[in-house]
């Protein structure tokens, strides 16, 4: 029974300590979502932009965008299939550009942030480097931010655009 | 005083005959009754016949011919081939006439210079006779062997990438040794297995996500154990660093997207992942033996979308012949902000 028990024992010790740093590293690798202000800010504001090709060429729908799913909907596309994620850290005042599909330029610039809140800059140019939109806006932390629109094939590009820190 | 047959003296006349041998018994009677002795004529005039014949014409010709045979004769038949060859020119060559109307079947550079020489018909240039065979029209050879010899040397390393067929170029070179580099596709797993010394049944996850076309293996084990969490951006890692330094970060171009096939990666960059899967099959081994904790992971999705995505929106302007679209479809939805391209078609419908 004792050995029995040590069987089970010892194996439950060593998943809690590979789980236990594992979690933690998870944790201090990001705030969770929707993270309360009082989470201590850093010094640099994590942007990630997703690229999304929405088109009606096929209904699929990438398991990996399964939580904009809902919101990608309102887009009247049958498939959504997730192409490129990137990422880039920048600090106040710095700015991240992260080509897209087709040639396209999306620029972001942090302009400020606090504790609740993340002030940017958002410039998306065209193929000949022709202006498309930009945009000064201030998104709670963690907050995504949609640009869709850019004709991509048979279908568009849709952008999901992050501040996370 | 001109002398006239018909002018002459009998006695001259008789004298004559008697000379050749024409006169009669009576013509000679009359000559030695005339004093003059009739034996005394006779050759004289065979003497003055012989002395007067012209002497017999020499056969130049045939001396001429009888040299140029025995010169002739010293050549090579196929040296002369070669040299035909060599100086066919357009114009006609009135040497090879002259050789075939005089029976010389061979027009060595001896004959030919001899026949041209006494027909007096200029000596072609052979060089631009074998150049013109070579087309290469008005170039001297030697200007070109000259430069062709002072060309640069080649350089090493020119030549060993032409000799092995790559080229000056980044991209080539790297695409063709990662081709040449890259083994056949080898599963882990098994020896990791192996090595663990762990069952069949996490033997499989290990190897579906070991088999799983992407790098990052990590993420494929952390999903299929339901942890979620863990960071999925190749570009954070590969821009991290640079980030650190300078704020302004340019992302490039992302890469094209790949069947699963072809974006596996060669033997090389998968055996440097061999500690690290290493140590991941283990910590998966032990999580999978005691349960796995709940970490509030969300399935298999890595977007981690914030539960409030407020947005205000300050500022926005667009370019020439785009309009732009916000909305939110619920108050913590996120913002989409559509940019519609306009076109003479009147653009894509929402």
């Amino acid at each position: 029974m004792t050995r029995r028990l040590l069987s089970i024992m010892v194996p439950l010790f060593l998943a809690l300590g590979v789980a236990a740093p594992t979690d933690a590293a998870a944790q201090q690798r990001r705030p969770p979502a929707g993270a309360p202000a009082e989470q201590p800010v850093k010094a640099k504001v994590e942007l990630q932009i997703r690229v999304v090709y929405a088109t009606d060429a096929h209904s699929k729908k990438d398991p990996r965008l399964a939580s904009l799913t809902r919101y990608l909907g309102h887009l009247r596309f049958t498939g959504y299939e997730l192409l490129d994620t990137q990422t880039s850290q920048v600090g106040l005042g710095g700015k991240a550009t992260f080509a897209v599909e087709g040639g396209r330029k999306v620029t972001v610039e942090l302009l400020g942030r606090d504790e609740s809140r993340a002030r940017v800059r958002v410039q998306v140019a065209g193929s000949s480097g022709n202006k498309l939109l930009d945009t000064t806006m201030s998104v709670n932390r963690n907050a995504t931010v949609i640009v869709a629109g850019p004709k991509h094939e048979q279908g568009i590009l849709v952008l999901p655009l992050t501040a996370r820190y | 005083m001109t002398l006239d047959a018909r002018q002459l003296q009998r006695l001259q006349l008789l004298e004559l005959r008697a000379c050749d041998g024409l006169a009669t018994p009576a013509e000679l009677e009359e000559l030695l009754a005339a004093g003059v002795d009739p034996e005394a004529l006779v050759g004289v005039g065979d003497a003055v016949r012989s002395a007067l014949r012209p002497v017999a014409t020499p056969d130049i010709a045939a001396s001429v011919m009888a040299q140029l045979r025995a010169e002739d004769a010293l050549v090579d038949a196929d040296v002369g081939d070669a040299l035909r060859d060599a100086l066919s020119a357009p114009a006609p060559d009135v040497s090879d006439a002259v050789i075939a109307g005089t029976d010389l079947r061979d027009d060595s550079d001896v004959v030919a210079h001899a026949l041209r020489d006494a027909l007096r018909v200029p000596s072609p240039d052979l060089a631009d006779a074998v150049m013109a065979q070579l087309g290469v029209g008005g170039a001297s050879l030697g200007g070109l062997l000259r430069d062709a010899l002072a060309a640069p040397a080649p350089e090493l390393a020119d030549a060993v990438l032409a000799d092995a067929g790559l080229r000056d170029d980044s991209v080539a070179v790297g695409g063709l040794l990662r081709d040449a580099l890259a083994a056949p596709d080898i599963d882990l797993a098994d020896d990791i297995m192996a090595a663990l010394d762990l069952g069949a049944d996490t033997g499989d996850l290990l190897r579906e996500s070991l088999a799983a076309p992407q790098v990052d293996v990590a993420d494929d084990v952390m999903a299929a154990l339901g942890l979620a969490d863990a960071p999925s951006s190749t570009a954070e890692d590969t821009f991290a660093g640079a980030a650190e330094a300078d704020d302004d970060v340019v992302v490039p171009l992302a890469r094209p997207v790949l069947p699963a096939a072809t974006a596996t990666p060669p033997l090389r960059r998968r055996a440097r992942w061999g500690l690290p899967v290493a140590g991941l099959a283990a910590a998966a081994v032990a999580l999978i033996m005691v349960g796995v904790p709940d970490l509030g992971g969300n399935d298999t999705s890595d977007f981690e979308l914030a539960a409030i995505n407020d947005v205000q929106i300050e500022d926005l302007s667009t370019g020439d012949d785009v309009m732009v679209q916000v909305y939110q479809s619920d108050e913590h939805a996120p913002t989409i902000i559509f940019i519609d391209e306009l076109e003479p078609e009147g653009g894509m419908p929402l």
